[in-house]
């Protein structure tokens, strides 16, 4: 009688993982940048199909002066889909690009992801990191004004900042508003930019083994940059079907049509096929490439202090907080111009006061002469004097 | 009335010669400003950005008027976005302003001739101060060629007026509301021109959206008071039709509009289209876009008036105050230059005589009979009167511009104005002609000098930043001089220290070969050649090499400096 022999059950493993991965559930963070008006809350709202965000209101719109700052608003959100939860951050930035001047405005959105790898590389160093709280931005979509013609320069800037800094998913927003003529024109000519320019941009791993997959991420890769339609309301469409969708009077724009947008595949790129290599892509690639950055820098700056060269934990348990963030604002552009012209002030000013103390000095001198002077009077008078008594005298004694 | 018949007259007049009309579009880059102008006039007259390269025998290509860069003085906007070059987008474009001019021949046989003002890289920079700047100054250089113009004695009778008579301006199709740079612009503009805000490419607006983004556009235009052109109405005074077309088209502000360049035909009517997957637009269908109301606003029904607005309102309240600043500028002038000097002296001592309001009334009474010796309507000018009557104070803050502009309904009684103006006249009859004759020969002398000297200070600071951008280059120049120097200095160390082991080797030779010769003691004769052509070679390329990066040394020193001495050379181009 043979024994049935039963399974080891290493095949057991990825079970086990997949219980452990459902039961703690994963934590996503998106950022959303771009000038205002181009849907970016609409958006987020679509694509989670719920309101996460409400739009601003009539009375909320004039609290602010016209000169913005650029926020940085985030907005945490528990989802749950058939008992697995997504703990969504999503953070927006208003106020971008809505100034005359717009010089720097990216800095905002800049120190905000530097800060969250900063704060990610701290926790780590701790001797208790169980509970680490993550808000590394995994992806940034950048909305781009459907111009039809190029990218601006502010664009172009924000964009090489942000993409050296985590996964840039360009979109182009409110697609209704270019024919499919002028959109496969304003695509190419993005892509052209892109690629000119060296701004490195998120693109899905191309898996070789899985031709399935592979033929979807090229698909994706395509497509890129994403045109999309945001809407928050259901529409009757063409034949009849309650679909999300934008009701104009000449037709009914369909967000979830891929003849219309971009907006599945979008979808797809966020959640459903490559949300795990965001995550991944952030932890590997833009987390390690700032860690390896900071290390090193402090380590030789370490070094140039006092030459020894001892342990790496040693050193960033040392390395004060405060110093770090001294570094970032020594950095910062807008500091630096705050700077200059703070130096500027304070050299006229100086040189104000030195002129002021040398008027103060020639003053004394010529009141220093003038006196001398008059005691020499004085003197040669009272000589004259003396002389004249002396005479007196003389007289007087000859007399 | 006569001022009816006259305008009339005066009209009548216009349309034999030509109407001259100028429209200046004013908004960011992707806005639809060109798809705009070739939908108006229904002919695809302007090429669009980057299409340059592909000119049709239909398009017209606009002249640059001027143009301003910050970061990059030989940069004009308009030639940048001429060719799509995406290792340059990244550059701002600065700003440029262009011309268009043509005629339009209507079919009643009135002639309109057409100037369209561009204003390329709008919005496009990082930093667009400098746009709003450049605008202004362009439009204030119009209104003092006319103002120039208007005060000399003998006049040109060729002169083109070319002030700008409507300013569109195209909003970003937010759906928030107006930006600062919206505003800002808006309300610096305002001050020389007709100002109709339009929002551009509304297509990505539903009804309810639309409806939503006209009402805070209006909210923010009230809030922040700037002054755009008003369809404004009397109910006692005009006659229904207008009254209602009026509240309608103010209703309907801001004009929300849809252009395209492709045309199509919709229900049999040949019209402009825009073709999605979801559907079709006819632009000229007012359900859905009022394009073609704006169309026959402009260049219809309401083209004298934004004329007349222009030359009436909004260049005689710059002119009073161009005036009296000029006077006020005399004033300060008489300190230092003596009294003797016969035009200044006499325009202080009247400026000094009377206050500053008054003078005001002496340059109206002079306008008044220039107008009448010049002018074939005398009774239009009338108006002004009135309204210089009230607005004395001769800076005129936004609120009040709003007020004139919105004033196109007079609310004054003709009669009374008129009663003003003569006693006006009445009490400065004494002015007489030889002093008005002194200030019409000066202010246009004024007028040049100061436009002269902003032309100088401009000039000015593009040398300055050319010689900056010069010195830069130089120094780079010399830096890399000093590298080739250090480079070539190695070679030569190298080359000496090869030297010197090449006649070592060539002494070992020499030895080995006299070893050789000696018979008891043999090396491989194979071998003694063979380590001088190996190592003759390198150095022969070395030397080579190094005659090589001397030329190239002085090649790319030719080229640089020819480089240099174009660019100053187009720089003082344009400096001129």
């Amino acid at each position: 009688m043979s024994v049935a022999l039963e399974p080891v059950g290493i095949t057991n493993l990825p079970n086990q993982r997949y219980k452990i991965v459902s039961n703690e559930g994963a934590t996503l963070n998106i950022m959303l940048a771009g000038e205002s008006g181009l849907g970016k809350t609409t958006f987020i709202n679509t694509l989670f199909q719920t309101q996460l965000k409400a739009h601003i209101t009539d009375s909320q719109r004039f609290q602010k002066p016209t000169a913005k700052t650029v926020q940085i608003d985030i907005i945490r959100a528990e989802l749950e889909e058939k008992t697995f939860v997504l703990n969504l951050n999503i953070i927006d930035t208003p106020g971008f690009g809505d100034n005359i001047n717009n010089r720097n405005t990216w800095q905002t959105i800049v120190d905000f992801i530097d800060e969250q790898h900063q704060s990610s590389l701290k926790q780590e160093t701790q001797p208790n990191r169980a509970n680490k709280h993550d808000l590394r931005v995994h992806a940034v979509l950048y909305f781009i004004r459907p111009t039809g013609h190029t990218l601006k320069p502010l664009d172009i800037e924000a964009m090489k900042k942000i993409g050296s800094r985590a996964n840039l998913i360009p979109v182009i927003a409110k697609a209704d508003t270019l024919t499919p003529a002028e959109m496969l024109e304003f695509k190419k000519k993005i892509r052209d930019i892109i690629e000119y320019q060296d701004i490195r941009i998120y693109s899905p791993p191309i898996e070789i083994d899985d031709q399935a997959a592979s033929e979807h991420a090229k698909q994706l890769i395509e497509s890129m940059p994403f045109a999309i339609i945001g809407s928050e309301d259901n529409v009757i469409n063409a034949s009849g079907e309650k679909v999300l969708g934008r009701n104009y009077p000449w037709g009914v724009v369909e967000v979830e049509n891929d003849l219309h947008c971009d907006f599945r595949k979008l979808r797809s790129l966020l959640l459903r096929t490559n949300m795990l290599d965001l995550i991944l892509s952030t932890q590997e690639l833009h987390y390690e490439t700032f860690r390896t950055l900071k290390m090193s820098s402090t380590k030789e700056k370490k070094k140039s202090v006092d030459g020894s060269d001892d342990d790496v934990a040693a050193l960033v348990d040392d390395d004060d907080d405060a110093d770090k963030i001294d570094e970032r604002i020594v950095n910062n552009p807008k500091y630096i111009e705050e700077e200059k012209k703070i130096k500027r002030y304070f050299a006229e000013q100086l040189k104000a006061e030195d002129e002021r103390f040398k008027q103060w000095r020639s003053n004394i001198q010529t009141e220093k002469n003038r006196l001398n002077q008059d005691l020499g009077n004085l003197q040669k008078e009272l000589k004259q004097l003396e002389e004249q008594v002396k005479s007196l005298k003389e007289k007087k004694g000859y007399k | 009335m006569a001022r009816n018949t006259s305008a009339f007259l005066r009209r009548r007049k216009d349309i034999k010669r030509g109407i001259r009309f100028t429209i200046m579009v004013v908004g960011p880059s992707g806005t639809g400003k060109t798809s705009f102008i070739n939908s108006i006039l229904d002919q695809n007259i302007l090429p669009h950005k980057y299409q340059y390269s592909n000119l049709q025998p239909s398009h017209s290509v606009p002249k640059t008027i001027t143009y301003s860069n910050l970061n990059d003085p030989g940069l004009d906007a308009f030639e940048f976005q001429k060719n799509f070059d995406p290792a340059l987008a990244n550059k701002e474009p600065g700003i440029a302003i262009t011309e268009t001019s043509l005629e339009i021949i209507d079919e009643d046989e009135s002639k309109v001739m057409l100037s369209i003002i561009d204003t390329p890289g709008f919005g496009d920079n990082l930093d667009n101060e400098i746009c709003i700047q450049e605008i202004c100054n362009f439009l204030e250089q119009q209104f003092d060629l006319a103002l120039s113009e208007e005060t000399r004695v003998r006049r040109n009778p060729r002169f083109v007026d070319t002030r700008v008579h409507a300013c569109v301006y195209f909003v970003e199709p937010t759906g928030h509301g107006l930006r600062e740079l919206d505003i800002q612009t808006m309300k610096k503009l305002s001050k020389y021109v007709n100002i109709l805000p339009v929002i551009g490419r509304s297509d990505s607006f539903t009804k309810q959206e639309l409806s939503d983004f006209k009402r805070r556009i209006n909210q923010d235009i009230e809030r922040f008071k700037i002054p755009t052109f008003q369809f404004a109405y009397d109910e006692d005074e005009d006659d229904e039709d207008v009254v209602e077309e009026h509240t309608f088209l103010s209703q309907l502000q801001p004009f929300a509009i849809i252009t395209s360049d492709e045309e199509g035909e919709v229900n049999g009517v040949k019209t402009r289209v825009r073709r999605y997957p979801w559907g079709v637009i006819d632009i000229n269908d007012t359900n859905v876009s009022d394009f073609a109301i704006l169309k026959s606003v402009l260049l219809g029904s309401h083209l004298q008036d934004l004329k007349d607005l222009t030359h009436e309102f909004l260049y005689e309240a710059y002119r009073t105050e161009k005036l009296v600043s000029v006077a006020d500028l005399r004033d300060e002038f008489t300190d230092d230059t003596q009294r003797g000097t016969p035009s200044m002296s006499n325009l202080a001592d009247i400026a000094n005589s009377k206050s500053i309001a008054q003078f005001g009334k002496d340059m109206k009474n002079i306008t008044n009979q220039t107008s009448n010796m010049n002018l074939n309507s005398g009774v239009p000018e009338m108006i002004k009167p009135k309204y210089e009557m009230d607005n004395n104070s001769s800076i005129l803050n936004d609120e009040e511009l709003k007020s004139i502009t919105g004033g196109v309904k007079p609310p004054m009684p003709y009669g009374s104005s008129r009663e003003h103006s003569s006693s006006i006249t009445s009490n400065h009859s004494h002015v007489d002609a030889k002093k008005m004759r002194k200030i019409s020969e000066t202010v246009p002398y004024m007028l040049r000098h100061e436009s002269l000297a902003t032309k100088q200070h401009k000039l000015e600071r593009l040398e300055q930043r050319s010689a900056m951008d010069l010195a830069k280059r130089a120094a780079d120049l010399e830096k890399k001089a000093m590298e080739l120097k250090l480079k070539e200095k190695k070679l030569r160390e190298e080359l000496a220290k090869k030297e010197q082991l090449e006649k070592k080797l060539n002494a070992m030779n020499a030895a080995k070969q006299a070893q050789a010769q000696q018979p008891v003691i043999s090396v491989g004769p194979g071998s003694a050649p063979g380590p001088v052509p190996g190592v003759g070679s390198p150095l022969d390329q070395s030397q080579a090499f190094a005659n090589k990066s001397h030329l190239n040394r002085s090649s790319a020193y030719s080229s640089e400096e020819a480089g240099d001495d174009a660019s100053f050379v187009t720089g003082d181009d344009q400096s001129h």
